[in-house]
């Protein structure tokens, strides 16, 4: 059995532009996932969307998340096959917005 | 049947208008508010005589103290009463409608920026349905940051009066005193808050724009091929190497893709995958631009390696 040395690695920060929509967000952070480890945290700064990923080299499987809008803080109920990671807020269409994260399997 | 029903409806509504008066604040304890404040005029002529008896018998720096405290009492009574209004849901005495749409107008810019998406949000609707704008919202939203922000300005002000009144009437004279009596009753006035706020929030803005400035921008363009693509190209950096090209290290590859990019490194840096990947990520825009990269990269591995790698 190989065995992984895995050195501490720090999350690594990309910015989107806030003119992309939900989906092409969702693509896009999808694309950076498989090289920077899973995503951890969404933010909206000025009219960017901030994204933190884990960093580390245990990816996620690809294509496999999944970003939904959120209102009143509340999560949207998904099926059995999605798993609720967090919530956070991007910049979608130039408009700061609630977003839910999920992960499908 | 009816009847019953209109019944409990009022009965209902009494309630809930009941909770709806609900005071922001205690009621006054009237005791603390001075009562019989010297006019500032009488006070001043005072302060400028000789005798202590011309002054209720206190020395200089006591009745200057003495003029301070009962203005500060009645200062900040005032200010209570103010903030006690607008907590209140007395919004419309105490602010006007032409207030809150000039406010509506430049909010966005005025309020700390975790706000402004939802004052963002007001505002829009407002410019579709000015007639429809519901107030309640948007004071419920701003009066809490405009008061903090009052308070602040005003405590800072307090503090600076309470640091000088330890000074000798020499170095505070209550001329001066009066004029920072004026400057704690202005720091008490919402533009005064509005002007604080803006400035909190065009630091707040900088700074925010100081770390997008330190980050790489992920290109557009992605599609559900760009996935697999980024995947070929992480592994052709850190995967298993192909067949005939395991002489080739990660690190050698690395400085492959560095070479192809044609990135610039600070001197002493050496090329790690996660620096061959964020150029690559912001640098190409679309899936063929990223295709034939990484055609060029394997190239190089494979030229590397001795011409003998596999596809």
């Amino acid at each position: 059995m190989r065995q992984q040395e895995e050195a501490a690695v720090a999350s690594v920060e990309f910015k989107f532009k806030g003119s992309l929509s939900l989906g092409a967000l969702e693509l896009a952070l999808e694309g950076v996932e498989v090289g920077s480890g899973a995503l951890i945290k969404l933010e909206a700064v000025l009219d960017h969307t901030v994204a933190t990923f884990k960093g580390d080299r245990n990816f996620p499987p690809a294509s496999s998340l999944g970003l939904l809008p959120s209102v009143g803080g509340q999560a949207p109920a998904t099926g059995p096959n999605s798993r609720h990671l967090f919530n956070g807020k991007a910049v979608v269409l130039s408009a700061a917005m609630d977003v839910s994260v999920y992960r499908q399997s | 049947m009816r009847a019953a029903a209109l019944c409990l409806l009022l009965t209902a509504s009494t309630a809930l208008a009941g909770c709806a008066s609900i005071r922001g604040a205690q009621h006054r304890m009237v005791e603390l508010t001075p009562r019989a404040i010297m006019p500032m005029d009488n006070a001043l002529l005072a302060y400028r005589q000789i005798p202590d008896s011309a002054r209720l018998g206190m020395n200089r720096r006591d009745f200057r103290d003495y003029i301070l405290t009962t203005y500060i009492g009645a200062i900040e009574e005032r200010y209570d009463a103010f903030v006690t209004a607008l907590e209140m849901g007395d919004r419309g005495s105490a602010l006007g409608l032409d207030l809150l749409l000039l406010a509506l107008s430049g909010a966005t810019s005025l309020v700390p920026l975790d706000e402004v998406e939802d004052l963002a949000n007001i505002t829009t609707i407002a410019a579709g349905a000015r007639a429809t704008i519901d107030r309640r919202v948007f004071f419920d939203r701003t009066v809490p940051a405009l008061i903090a922000a009052m308070d602040a300005e005003r405590a800072t002000v307090l503090a600076q009066i309470v640091r000088k009144r330890t000074l000798p009437v020499e170095q505070y004279s209550l001329d001066e005193g009066v004029d920072d009596l004026r400057r704690l009753q202005r720091a008490g006035r919402l533009n005064s808050a509005l002007t604080r706020i803006a400035r909190a929030a065009e630091a707040d803005r900088a700074q925010q724009q100081a770390r997008l400035d330190t980050m790489t921008t992920v290109c557009e363009g992605n599609t559900v091929n760009t996935v697999p693509i980024n995947i070929s190209y992480r592994d052709l950096i850190i995967g298993t190497p192909a067949a005939g090209t395991e002489a080739v290290t990660e690190a050698q590859r690395a400085a492959l893709a560095q070479q192809e990019l044609a990135l610039d490194l600070a001197p002493g840096t050496v090329a790690t995958f996660e620096i061959v990947w964020a150029a690559y990520l912001s640098r190409f825009c679309n899936d063929p631009d990223r295709t034939a990269f990484i055609q060029r990269v394997r190239a190089r591995i494979d030229a590397a390696a001795g011409g003998g790698g596999g596809g």
